[in-house]
């Protein structure tokens, strides 16, 4: 019986070994494609006897990606239009969520319940209008009614500068900004309350409170939300793509380098001719998921464990 | 008593200006950045919208624009039948195979941690233009079913297979199915992520009980680990809906209701109402879909949670 079992505990180990790296192997295989292709000479991508190894080394690729696209302008664009705009709306989200969890304030349902709704509404519901109230941008009319007094300023053209992404990120509705409340929210609530109670017997107002005794409890989480708005504001392609156009982040310059490098290459389009230059699209693509891979290497630990303790899960 | 009510009452309004200074930000973003360009774009839905010198100038039509979209235009039915088909697949399957690696991966076992360093890697490439480009140039179009499908046909697999005699039918059969376990598992970073916390949090004492009573490794599964993570099925049925409806897209592949979306209004042809009107249709799909997941799994989970 006991030997019998053993058996079935060394088939069953097996067998979930077989079945993960299977996995993984999914998983790894295009950035492993990727980094074998960059470095490899163009040759050597049509040459059968070599696949994943190749027998020389070069940089050829990345001097070509850096001749069609400018990757440093590109670089500082993204930081600007993407990441800064990540850390505010993750910095706001954590008040928005805390004011969700700890206070039973009247209309609590109601945000709440907005909350969800700029969850599950796609940005493409209200992308016309919002981008002519970028073009005209009028705060609240506030600004009209300064055109009145002053007649210099009116309404402002917001499209093409960064702050179609910061401005909303400011007031808690830039990217994913409502998964990020929810986040949060879902991890204040799991906190002892005695926490709060404490610290405003000690004499402490709310903000106090938040700032020096709550916030240091919710490291974790904080990473793993940075992280995500970083990802998922890196990689968005529809926002820039839609409201600034004329400058490139790395999503856009990604998105229009096929067509760039045929332009460089002096090709026409299709399949084979963008095979001819897959090893230089591998070393764009490696240049633009580089700096989240690095970011992940060394936040994952933290990462996993805040999701696991955000109580996001609710039971 | 008088005293202790007016002590009550000033807590309460206290509760109420905190709670409102916390979320006032996203109050008045949610008005401004959303609100406002929501309720205007569904009033663009039936009018005629041009571009004029002080913002965009609006003509009533009617129902004009839906019934072109619906009647006339060939692509947009055709375009939001295959953008709802293989969201429904990428759901179905990234909330099954989720849970089955997440089952998996909270065993108790050695490199566990190397594997769920892994599994988790696909969360910072899934959402973006470099995702498709890799996969395109790969080769996996996946579950969205467009061309050039042969993922793994540049490593010598295939070839070595050809030559053992395999016959090459059986090959591209095997070469797709590979393809679409690619698609599938690179989707499946967050909810993993999310079925993992999920499952941590089941007591063992569950577990013991169950076992006491003689409950096999099958009964527990469907009477104590299914029930108890209901809320993260439903959590994760949420996730991929919003996940799969957002995805990117241009015009030849992926998400392609995005591009049309974006081309109709902001391409040549600057039809912002018609664009609204798309839009809102699509989000009306997207809706139906998230109230059938809450009636057959959200409110039960709510049930059970209390």
């Amino acid at each position: 019986m006991v030997r019998k079992r053993r058996i079935i505990g060394v088939i069953l180990t097996i067998l979930r070994h077989v079945f993960l790296l299977g996995l993984c192997y999914v998983v790894l295989y295009p950035v492993l494609y990727m980094i074998s292709n960059a470095f490899k000479p163009i040759s050597q991508y049509y040459d059968p006897s070599v696949v994943w190894i190749p027998r020389s080394l070069t940089l050829d690729n990345f001097y070509i990606v850096f001749k069609v696209m400018d990757v440093g302008k590109v670089f500082l664009n993204t930081l600007l239009i993407e990441i800064l705009p990540a850390f505010i709306s993750t910095f706001i989200a954590m008040f928005v969520g805390y004011g969700l969890a700890r206070f039973r304030f009247k209309g609590r349902g109601l945000i709440l319940a907005c909350v969800i709704l700029t969850i599950i509404v796609p940005p493409q519901t209200i992308s016309t209008s919002l981008y002519s109230s970028y073009r005209y941008f009028d705060f609240l009319g506030i600004l009209s009614l300064l055109h009145r007094v002053i007649p210099s300023i009116g309404p402002i053209n917001l499209i093409g500068t960064p702050w179609v992404t910061i401005l909303p990120a400011l007031f808690g509705v830039g990217l994913k900004n409502g998964i990020f409340i929810f986040i949060f929210m879902q991890f204040f609530t799991g906190l002892p309350k005695e926490l709060q109670e404490a610290a405003a017997i000690d004499g402490c107002g709310p903000l106090r409170t938040f700032l020096r005794i709550i916030l240091p409890t919710a490291k974790n989480i904080i990473i793993a939300v940075l992280l995500l708005a970083v990802v998922w504001n890196w990689n968005d392609y529809y926002t820039p793509a839609m409201y600034i156009r004329t400058t490139d982040t790395m999503a856009t310059a990604m998105a229009s380098f096929q067509a760039n490098l045929e332009n460089l290459h002096n090709m026409g389009t299709g399949l084979e001719n963008i095979q001819t230059a897959n090893t230089q699209i591998q070393a764009a693509a490696l240049i633009a998921i580089f700096p989240l891979v690095i970011l992940y290497v060394f936040l994952q630990k933290r990462f996993s464990e805040g999701i696991e303790d955000s109580g996001l899960t609710g039971i | 008593m008088a005293k202790k009510r007016n002590k009550q009452y000033s807590l309460t309004r206290k509760q109420n200006r905190a709670g409102w200074l916390f979320v006032l930000p996203f109050v008045i973003g949610f008005i401004i950045f959303f609100l406002k360009p929501m309720i205007e774009s569904f009033w663009y839905t039936f009018n005629d919208v041009t571009m004029g010198q002080n913002g965009l100038e609006t003509k009533f039509v009617g129902l004009q624009n839906f019934r072109y979209l619906l009647l006339e235009d060939s692509s947009f039915l055709r375009n939001l039948w295959t953008v709802t088909g293989s969201m429904l697949a990428q759901v179905a399957i990234c909330t099954i195979l989720s849970l089955f690696i997440a089952i998996v991966l909270v065993q108790n076992f050695r490199g566990r941690t190397v594997y769920r360093a892994i599994f988790f890697l696909p969360i910072i490439m899934t959402s973006g233009v470099v995702y498709s480009m890799v996969s395109s140039v790969v080769g996996s179009s996946g579950l969205s079913g467009t061309g050039n499908a042969y993922i793994y046909s540049s490593t010598s697999m295939t070839t070595l297979m050809q030559q053992g005699g395999l016959p090459t039918s059986f090959i591209n059969i095997l070469t797709r199915i590979i393809d679409a376990i690619f698609s599938m598992v690179v989707n499946c970073g967050v909810p993993i992520l999310l079925y993992i916390s999920g499952l941590q949090k089941i007591p063992q004492s569950a577990y013991e009980a169950a076992r006491i009573e003689g409950a096999s490794a099958w009964d527990i599964f469907w009477r104590i680990t299914i029930p108890k993570i209901s809320p993260i099925i439903f959590l994760n049925v949420v996730y991929c809906v919003i996940d799969a409806s957002t995805a990117y897209g241009s015009t030849a592949g992926g998400n392609v209701m995005m591009a049309a979306i974006q081309q109709m209004g902001f391409g040549k042809t600057m039809k912002f109402g018609m664009s609204a009107a798309m839009a809102w249709m699509y989000f009306l799909v997207i809706a139906v879909f998230l109230g059938l997941a809450y009636l057959t799994i959200g409110r039960r989970a709510a049930k059970i949670e209390n």
